[in-house]
């Protein structure tokens, strides 16, 4: 009871300190919700699709300078 | 060789916060997953161009901004109608969020200005500052505070929230909601 009495903040009255800390908290949890989902198969395929081609490309250039 | 691995690991680290940028500028919509999977591409091509060490998180939204834009005006629809993608999105997928509160959430969410629920997500969302917010948006740092201002008040006004509501962050997501400041 004591701690809600001592949020007040009477210097903001047209955004009182409550409500924006809400909003902020509301924001983050429904960002780290999506945040912490796993992140999809077909990107984790796409960044190795894109390291392979790149490591043989490499590869191929070594060939080639020989 | 050992550049690469090091982009690639710094790419996949950021996934799940590149992930979370765009479902809360378009929605949990395809448009989301192809604008992660475009910004991938970009990235990748333009890797020699990043400099290690620098904030690749910044760099990485900018890429993914830019091509929410131009694909938008491309199609020759006007940016604001990334709302109009978010629209759709709370229609086909009521409950993949988990929670109500969420999904009423995004509901708000979606109601704002484009610009100004870019500005909102990157510095009250996703841990970027201002200055950031300000480089990835293209617009002066005084921009972005009163978007980010007039995108509280509204938000405010749309879930009704006033000081005297019950608040108290849940012993769930109050550990989560402090990691937001670390990344």
């Amino acid at each position: 009871m004591l701690i809600v009495t001592q949020r007040q903040q009477p210097d903001s009255p047209t955004m009182p300190v409550g409500a924006e800390a809400q909003i902020a908290h509301k924001l983050r949890s429904f960002y780290l919700s999506i945040e912490s989902e796993p992140v999809p198969q077909q990107f984790l395929d796409l960044l190795e699709k894109l390291d392979d081609a790149e490591r043989l490309s490499e590869l191929q250039l070594e060939d080639g300078d020989r | 060789m050992e550049q690469a691995t090091n982009f690639k690991r710094e790419l996949l680290a950021n996934l799940p916060s590149l992930r979370a940028f765009a479902i809360s500028l378009v929605g949990r919509h395809h448009e989301a997953d192809d604008l992660v999977q475009d910004t991938i591409l970009k990235a990748w091509a333009k890797q020699e161009q990043f400099e290690m060490g620098t904030n690749i998180k910044a760099w990485l939204f900018t890429i993914l901004r830019n091509e929410l834009y131009s694909k938008l005006r491309k199609r020759g629809r006007e940016v604001q109608d990334s709302d109009g993608l978010l629209t759709e999105s709370l229609a086909q997928h009521p409950a993949q969020y988990g929670a109500l509160d969420m999904h009423d959430f995004q509901k708000a969410l979606a109601q704002l200005p484009a610009e100004q629920r870019e500005a909102i997500v990157l510095v009250g969302a996703s841990g970027l500052s201002y200055e950031e917010a300000a480089e990835i948006s293209g617009c002066a740092l005084g921009t972005i505070k009163s978007r980010v201002n007039r995108a509280r008040q509204k938000l405010q006004e749309i879930l009704k929230i006033t000081d005297e509501d019950e608040f108290g962050p849940d012993a769930v997501s109050a550990p989560l909601t402090s990691r937001a400041f670390v990344s």
